[in-house]
């Protein structure tokens, strides 16, 4: 589960991170009351509270000056499209007086397969941009979990990338508060860019991210209920992994990650693009109808979708178990749009799987290219 | 020949009365693995259709001295688990739980430093040896003994690729199924120069997907010692940064873990990338 800006900067607060005056603003009458507290000198930046980057590219980050314009904005912001996500809520803070700009971060390196702790006094761009074009200011420390992070190895970094020496003391007080967060929540990325220092030589999180281990929130009830990204959630719990990718007109529902990946693979190599990631696989090994149902009324209801590609190859799953609940699904949503499901069926009980499909009227393949021949056929026959 | 899991591996199944545990116990014996104890806290003295059961992994290490172990276990009790099998010093320990916290695979990894156990998992459907060892669900029937080395994060791509592989006639001297975490307990890096010293294996191929730098790794690894046809399938490469493509271990962060990344470390390694598992299986044979 990964938190929205106001999100991961109220958790910061909680470990003594400072972060902007600011609030969340849900509709108009916010603002006046956004105004009044943060005065209006400092009054304001809106920023979409969407999970994804390139807010401001996109313009929803924007700086205002008065109540009024705040309005306009907000109005604005608030209905955007954002990489394909909608923006419904919108943070309102108080401008800072920007001197510097920092990146800290932690993540499990993939690399070391370990915690660690990567910081640069080049804040304010994309850390993969600072990786290319000034690897000499990205340091990296990799942490032994059971020895934690020694003082002296962030400052020795901090000394050796040339951060100001006034900056050390404070520095090194936020890397270890932000650690300390990083550990509590088992975030598999904890980051501040900007980490901006002020006019007034104040460290101030501008910026935060984090995101949470999904296996972990078992045990952190707290992370649990921030309930995130609810529709996705909605349907893991009905045995469906799924990722809206925006836009696309090919509907998947696969059965494993990987079968489901290189089936939008496959699809962008056909020149179309999928709408979706949809592993259905725990559904249908536990056989749970209202899982198939969820997953197969998604992509028949959005009229955005032309084509349904359905692609299992199963191991532990039956196949004449899956033919049997998808047309148990499929019978209950009639009557159906008008929409082609191209489907493949391939491993345990195979033939059966088959048959039952066959004799219900529909067609079904065997091997994948048979699909992925399909669907090039439809795609050609449209244009 | 194989590496790790053959014939003569004595097997021990965590979780044996359990729904999975007894369900999948029964068709491991039908490919011929030899399963000769279970473990369930609680049940010790007991039998599951005449293999006896004990409290823990040390009792059935010390009474059949076990090689491998597979735990049918939930992803919360997997780090105890498998901390159990490597302190009893079982060679082989594989897990299959799909949901194991990151942080308790990091421990897991901590704890295999100085040891010689091999963890397979979490999140896979196990390691196979076809006819010979079956430690997990892969359907039996899309493989078959033969020359090619397997190793792959995905389970369902392994399956449509072992297919393709058993189809050309070629069929495996093992299938490692390493998952689709951020942290597998062993990758391609350390299985390729077992497939590479086993003299059955005449080709290997990787299954890999966006995420971390296994397949990086693996082309080190490659380009320094390996002699022996490797190919590699790259899945995700449509998938946007940031967002994890059902595997946990699935995402692109920081700009890490790219499909590019992947496909420049194989190619400066030698190793073809291809986009299906047809294709891939065709560009081996001509390899061989």
């Amino acid at each position: 589960m990964n938190l929205y800006e106001y999100q991961a900067k109220s958790l910061f607060a909680r470990h003594g991170i400072p972060t902007p005056r600011g609030s969340l603003i849900s509709d108009e009458q916010k603002i006046s009351e956004a105004h009044a507290a943060l005065g209006s000198e400092a009054f304001g930046v809106l920023k979409a509270q969407v999970l994804t980057g390139g807010r401001g590219k996109a313009g929803g980050i924007r700086v205002v000056d008065s109540v009024e314009q705040a309005r306009e904005t907000f109005k604005s912001i608030k209905g955007m499209s954002i990489k394909g996500l909608k923006v419904e809520e919108v943070l309102i803070e108080e401008k800072l007086k920007i001197k510097s700009e920092y990146f800290v971060s932690f993540t499990i390196d993939p690399e070391a397969q370990l915690p660690a702790l990567l910081i640069s006094p080049k804040g304010g761009m994309d850390i993969e941009e600072v990786a290319k074009n000034f690897p000499e200011a990205l340091g990296k420390y990799i942490i032994d979990p059971n020895r934690g992070l020694p003082s002296y190895a962030v400052v020795d970094l901090l000394k050796s990338l040339g951060f100001p020496k006034s900056m050390q003391h404070p520095l090194t007080a936020i890397v270890h508060k932000l650690y300390k967060a990083f550990n509590e929540y088992e975030a598999t990325l904890i980051e501040i860019n900007p980490l901006v220092v002020t006019e007034d030589d104040d460290l101030v999180a501008a910026d935060g991210r984090l995101n949470l281990d999904d296996s972990a929130l078992f045990r952190l009830p707290e992370m649990a209920a921030f309930n995130n990204e609810a529709k996705e959630l909605a349907l893991k719990e009905k045995g469906v992994d799924y990722v809206d990718l925006g836009d696309g007109e090919v509907g998947l529902i696969c059965a494993g990650a990987g079968m489901t990946m290189l089936t939008m693979d496959l699809v962008l190599q056909l020149g179309s693009k999928p709408r979706c990631f949809m592993d259905a696989s725990r559904a249908v090994i536990t056989n749970d109808p209202e899982g198939i149902k969820a997953a197969l009324e998604l992509l028949f209801f959005d009229p955005a979708i032309a084509f349904i590609c359905l692609n299992m190859f199963g191991g532990l799953t039956r196949m004449d178990q899956v033919a049997k609940s998808l047309l148990k699904a499929l019978d209950s949503m009639k009557p159906l749009p008008d929409k082609p499901i191209i489907m493949r069926l391939q491993g345990t009980n195979v033939e059966e799987g088959h048959k039952i499909l066959i004799e219900a009227g529909y067609d079904v393949y065997s091997e994948l290219e048979e699909v992925m021949n399909c669907l090039k056929k439809m795609l050609e026959a449209r244009s | 020949m194989s590496i790790l899991v053959d014939k003569n591996m004595r097997v021990a199944v965590q979780g044996i009365t359990g729904k999975q545990g007894s369900f999948h116990t029964r068709l491991m014996l039908e490919e011929g693995t030899q399963i000769v104890a279970g473990v369930v806290p609680g049940k010790g003295g007991q039998d599951f259709e005449g293999i006896p059961i004990y409290d823990t992994i040390l009792e059935a290490k010390i009474m059949h001295d076990i090689d491998a172990c597979i735990g049918f276990v939930p992803p919360r009790f997997a780090l105890q688990s498998i901390s159990d099998a490597i302190d009893a010093g079982i060679g082989v320990i594989v897990n299959l739980a799909d949901g194991v916290p990151v942080r308790d695979m990091m421990n897991v990894r901590l704890k295999l430093n100085g040891t010689s156990s091999w963890v397979i998992g979490p999140n896979t459907p196990g390691i196979i040896t076809p006819r010979q060892c079956k430690l997990g669900f892969m359907p039996s029937r899309s493989y078959a003994p033969g020359i090619i080395g397997v190793m792959s994060k995905s389970g369902s791509l392994s399956y449509e690729v072992c297919h393709e592989i058993t189809k050309a006639g070629l069929g495996q001297t093992t299938v490692v199924g390493i998952g689709g975490d951020r942290i597998p307990g062993t990758s391609f890096d350390k299985l390729i120069p077992l497939f590479e010293k086993d003299p059955e294996t005449k080709g290997m191929v990787i299954v890999g997907e966006i995420g971390g730098v296994a397949e990086e790794k693996a082309a080190s690894v490659i380009r320094e010692t390996v002699t022996k046809p490797v190919v590699a399938l790259i899945a995700g490469r449509s998938a946007p940064p940031g967002k994890a493509m059902g595997h946990a271990g699935a995402i692109i962060t920081q700009g890490r873990g790219t499909f590019q990344s992947k496909v420049e470390a194989f190619r400066a390694a030698g190793v073809q990338v291809l986009h299906t598992p047809k294709d891939l299986v065709a560009a081996l044979r001509k390899l061989l």
